[in-house]
């Protein structure tokens, strides 16, 4: 979510101590409006302080660490398990790699055949959710952060979760405290020391009826998200034929 | 300032309105709209005095045009309330339009409209028939004209209220619908107060009814805005959308984590 002004002016005084406002702003390339307005606020969203720490050329995650309900962000780092690593494969990789299993003579473990799409992609933060979910996820976030079920879940359909929420959920199922910011797309898989390859080798892993599993599921979801669309047009399509 | 500015800005919209649908009637869309919104402009039109008086000088200066504009208003709401049912997909405004009651109210209203008009004899051009408004029958037929609209817009501001308060709906599409029901409010607004005599011609009546007309005028040229905009950039497969969705997400993430970097 957001760190205290507070707190963001004496980090800035630390670690850009020999720059104004001014030329922070023209180093970080924000507009000076955009970052008085979040002072006055008194509210400082994560992207700022990444992007300061980017662009002053420090660790973000070591940054992060130094505010305020992100102590333990830097320390509670680990290597991303397997089904967070399935999780960032979007469903047309998945599809590419049954066909290709099932088309050549490939042995499990041995090299995927498929080159992978950049992630974070459109679902990965409720994949990720759903990968990590230890089965009462949504209510614990809810309950801990405040939030509202319906409102958590309109902001998953969305694929925006604010960062406290994300790496809050990281805690309640206990995997590494930086997946979350990097499914959200705040920082990148190699600030989070994710390893190269990472999802290949844990998509190489992965048995062929499990894989036929993950298929399914990614394609059922699918379905959903494409009838939501279909829906969608329809009424649009009534007020176009209909008025237009 | 003109004491007619609602009605000059009504038919402006009106005519906005109508010459941005013309390219379309090549293409055979949008002619029942088309048609509303022309016949809507000429019946704003007749509410302009000067407009009004040389019109009917033609139709014989017996204030025939009065009667011509209630006609054009009864089907410009006809076809508005029959198009706004569909495209609100509300089946019960359909019914209440364009099924049995809807054409059983249409026709109870033109025949009685004509019948008043009939019984009176007003044989001086006199716009919006100010010079006769003190014989009570002259009154009961001006009353008797705002039923219809009033009965038609009662029934589509219900269903368009809720297309704009519809959270799925496309933004353009919730603007556009709000308006309309803003405007259709303002027509029942308007006639209620007319019917119970709370107020009398006059600006503020005026800037009721024009102002109605031009809200929903401005509404249905929002939805022409929205098609034309989807028309002109073609059409994709939901799942390409999907799909493709996701890749620009991802590159403007990508692109903002490089220009970080750079600098």
């Amino acid at each position: 979510m957001t760190v205290t002004a507070k707190e963001f002016q004496l980090w800035r005084g630390r670690v850009a101590a020999q720059h104004t406002v001014a030329e922070l702003c023209r180093t970080v390339g924000l507009k000076r409006s955009t970052l008085a307005q979040q002072l006055v606020r008194g509210r400082i969203p994560l992207s700022t302080v990444i992007g300061v720490a980017r662009a002053y050329g420090l660790n973000p995650l070591a940054s992060l660490a130094e505010f305020e309900g992100y102590h333990d962000v830097e320390s509670g780092t680990r290597p991303p398990t397997d089904a967070e690593l399935v999780s960032q494969v979007c469903h047309v990789d998945i599809l590419r790699l049954l066909v290709v299993r099932s088309q050549r003579l490939q042995r499990v473990g041995a090299d995927l055949g498929v080159n992978l799409s950049p992630f974070p992609h459109g679902t990965s933060v409720r994949s990720w959710i759903e990968a990590i979910d230890p089965g009462d996820l949504r209510q614990q976030l809810s309950a801990r952060t405040g939030i509202a079920r319906q409102n958590l879940s309109a902001q998953l359909t969305a694929g925006k979760l604010a960062p406290a929420i994300l790496v809050e959920a990281a805690r309640i199922a206990d995997v590494s405290l930086t997946n979350g910011l990097v499914v959200g797309g705040y920082i990148s898989a190699d600030e989070a020391a994710w390893p190269e390859d990472a999802r290949e080798r844990a998509l190489a892993r992965m048995s062929d009826a499990d894989l036929a599993w993950l298929g399914r599921d990614r394609l059922d979801n699918l379905g959903k998200q494409i009838r939501k669309s279909e829906l969608d047009e329809r009424t649009d399509k009534l007020m176009w034929e209909n008025l237009g | 300032m003109s004491p007619w500015i609602a009605q000059w800005v009504a038919l402006v919209f009106c005519v906005g309105g109508v010459a941005v649908r013309i390219r379309d009637l090549r293409s055979g869309r949008g002619r029942t709209i088309f048609v509303a919104l022309v016949l809507l402009a000429a019946a704003v039109a007749l509410s302009i005095p000067g407009i009004y008086l040389s019109v009917d000088s033609l139709l014989g200066g017996i204030n025939v045009a009065h009667l011509v504009a209630r006609y054009f208003l009864y089907v410009v709401v006809f076809l508005l309330g029959r198009q706004m049912a569909a495209a609100f997909g509300s089946s019960r405004a359909q019914f209440l339009v364009a099924g049995p009651p809807g054409l059983l109210v249409a026709g109870l209203c033109a025949a009685t409209t004509f019948s008043l008009f009939a019984a009176n004899s007003m044989p001086t051009s006199s716009p919006g028939l100010v010079a006769y408004t003190d014989q009570p029958l002259v009154r009961t037929y001006l009353q008797s004209a705002r039923l219809y609209p009033m009965y038609i817009a009662a029934t589509v501001v219900g269903p368009a209220a809720a297309a704009c308060l519809a959270r799925g709906h496309r933004t353009i599409h919730r603007f556009a619908s709000g308006l309309v029901a803003a405007g259709m409010a303002l027509v029942v607004v308007h006639g209620s107060l007319r019917l119970l005599g709370a107020i009398e011609a006059g600006p503020v009546a005026a800037a009721l009814a024009f102002g109605g007309i031009s809200l929903v005028v401005s509404g249905i040229t929002f939805v022409w805005i929205s098609r034309s905009r989807y028309e002109s950039r073609g059409r994709l497969s939901a799942l390409r959308e999907l799909f493709g969705a996701n890749r620009t997400f991802q590159n403007s993430r990508q692109r903002q984590s490089d220009t970080a970097r750079e600098r």
